[in-house]
């Protein structure tokens, strides 16, 4: 049963210039325990698509679902916090907060105890490789593939049933490439998240569940590779 | 709230030092010219009370205020109750002139005075260094023939004396020919030492009521050679000033002694009102300076608010991503900004025992900062997060 529905997803926005149309009609739906990619070239609107199932923007007109309820009278922010997590392809994480900070700012948000909020941030530090003496060390004095993979313990340690990777891959090489997907899909496959991968990559696509192709902002059902 | 505002703070030095200091710097000059002009305030206070101006009697030319040999109807207007200008009157003081001679001491002509109280004459005068011992408590208001004279004249008569190292005998008396320098009439009287000033000095002093009924001996009525006073109430300078030119002329140099009326008055306010103008002056200045503090406090938290989130605003993109709220955003940026600047005021406060306006610096530094704050958390996450890709 879908956890995250698109029920024909449109958005449009104004810039100087025109009126773009960003998404045409969307629709999918994503159930827990599988990952998805959605493919497309640049400019195509998936990060845009991805930010309209991330609650970060609304649909210019149909509807987001989430369990049954519509994004829209959703507290966006609470939605957020509690059941969407977003890997961004830059790593995004807190320049001024060491890793395991970083990687217990989602818990502190919700407000968990300390104990409990560091026992959990420290099992997915672990889970994505990232060594205890490296945890108190500053984003910049991580590798590429160790931030992203920190990045990942911050989304995984929120707990939320839905993880958003936006080109996860986008800026590493094919050794850190490898790793970071194999966490994805366990996360998918073992831990019962939906997990939704934006990429251009066919390759990552192929290891995927389901391919959706993106182009022009319609998205459309692609073929399993 | 969000988490980590203290790191965060502690983790970016300079900002978080900019803004201590700076409010730190502010409150105290706000806390210092507060009290400064209230410092002012109560100097002008005291000075309006306390200040005493002195108004003396001369000729209409201006350039006499001895020997104006003052009939009684000119010396009304001072000493009688009714009259406009009595009331504004503290601490008369009058003097009576006389030609002396004949005394053991040798005296000159024009050695015999007449006064009020000591502050007539500077050798009496404690302000000028004037000591005076008496031998009677009432000397001031007595009206029999005694006398005050100088330390060197009382050693004299003390040589003269059986056992001259002991004090002068009580009643030592001096012989002397009194003239009035305004009648032909002579008199010889005996005066009794009741006192001495120290000093070489040969003048003799009389207290006024006795130089009044020495006057009314010699020519049948009693004449003044100076009259001055102090002003009773500062702020009512203009009535005495009008109360006075009812009977008194301004000064004018080309009168010379004729004229009518014959007298001036002068009120030495020039420095009373110098003051005044100085503090008022300095007192305005305090006031103009402090909405300019306000307004440098407001700028100050516009500064450190746009210093402080500068370079965060992709931070606090990511924050509302992971579901911060607007409005804890906005507290957390904010208690970022003035955690450090509340620390410093409190402070200053405590130092100062100035609380409103450490208030006062706090509240425009917290308003200068929520414009840079709310540019930081109005701004889109998605188009912040999507710049760098």
């Amino acid at each position: 049963m879908a956890i995250l529905t698109a029920e024909n997803v449109t958005f449009q926005y104004k810039n100087k210039y025109q009126t773009v149309q960003a998404v045409k009609n969307a629709s999918c739906s994503f159930e827990p325990g599988k990952c998805y990619a959605i493919v497309g070239k640049s400019g195509s609107g998936k990060t845009t698509f991805l930010s309209l199932l991330a609650g970060l923007e609304q649909p210019t007109s149909g509807r987001v679902i989430y369990q049954n309820e519509d994004t829209a009278t959703r507290n966006c922010d609470r939605y957020r916090r509690d059941h969407v997590a977003v890997i961004y392809q830059n790593y995004n994480l807190f320049p001024r907060l060491t890793v395991e900070e970083n990687a217990l700012y989602p818990l502190r948000l919700k407000r968990m105890s300390k104990a409990e909020s560091k026992e959990r941030a420290h099992r997915e530090l672990k889970a994505v490789g990232i060594d205890p003496s490296q945890w108190r060390r500053f984003p910049s004095q991580l590798s590429g593939g160790e931030q992203q993979r920190v990045a990942i313990a911050r989304a995984l340690a929120a707990g939320n049933a839905v993880v958003l990777a936006d080109e996860p891959t986008g800026n590493l090489d094919v050794a850190n490439s490898r790793q970071v997907l194999d966490i994805l899909l366990r996360l998918a496959h073992e831990d019962g998240r939906c997990v939704i991968i934006i990429t251009h990559d066919l390759e990552i696509a192929a290891q995927t569940d389901q391919v959706y192709v993106m182009r022009d902002g319609v998205l459309e059902e692609g073929m399993k590779l | 709230m969000n988490p980590y505002i203290l790191k965060r703070l502690w983790r970016r030095p300079f900002i978080s030092l900019c803004g201590l200091i700076l409010a730190a710097v502010l409150c105290f000059l706000m806390s210092w010219i507060t009290g400064y002009i209230q410092q002012q305030e109560q100097e002008l206070e005291q000075v309006r009370t306390n200040f005493q101006i002195l108004c003396v009697v001369t000729n209409r030319s201006g350039s006499r205020s001895t020997s104006l040999r003052m009939t009684p109807m000119e010396l009304y207007p001072l000493t009688d109750e009714t009259a406009p200008l009595y009331p504004h009157i503290e601490d008369l003081r009058l003097t009576k002139e006389f030609l002396g001679s004949g005394s053991v001491l040798g005296l000159n002509k024009d050695d015999i005075l007449g006064v009020t109280n000591p502050r007539c004459h500077g050798s009496l005068d404690p302000a000028m260094g004037g000591q005076v011992e008496l031998y009677l408590e009432d000397f001031w208001e007595r009206e029999d023939k005694v006398c005050l004279i100088s330390q060197e004249a009382c050693g004299k008569l003390r040589a003269m004396q059986e056992e001259p190292e002991a004090p002068l005998e009580p009643g030592t008396t001096l012989r002397l020919t009194v003239e009035d320098p305004y009648s032909t009439e002579v008199t010889v009287v005996e005066l009794t030492v009741a006192g001495t000033y120290a000093g070489m000095g040969n003048t003799i002093f009389l207290p006024f009521p006795a130089a009044r009924a020495l006057s009314v001996e010699l020519s049948g009525r009693l004449t003044c050679d100076s009259a001055s006073f102090v002003v009773r109430d500062n702020l009512r300078l203009a009535e005495l000033a009008q109360a006075a030119g009812e009977n008194f002329g301004p000064v004018d140099p080309s009168a010379g002694d004729s004229g009518n009326p014959r007298l001036a008055l002068t009120i030495h306010d020039e420095v009373y009102r110098a003051t005044l103008a100085t503090l008022e002056q300095n007192i305005r200045r305090g006031e103009l300076t402090l909405p300019l503090l306000l307004i440098l406090c407001l700028a100050c938290g516009l500064l450190t608010g746009f210093l402080g989130t500068r370079g965060e605003i992709r931070a606090y993109a990511l924050m509302r991503t992971i579901g911060s709220t607007q409005l804890k955003l906005m507290v957390s940026i904010i208690m970022e900004q003035m955690l450090l600047p509340l620390l410093a005021v409190f402070l200053v406060a405590l130092i100062m025992k100035t609380p409103v306006q450490a208030l006062l610096c706090l509240l425009f530094q917290l308003a200068g900062c929520i414009l840079p704050t709310v540019k930081a958390v109005r701004t889109p996450p998605t188009a912040i997060l999507r710049e760098q890709e």
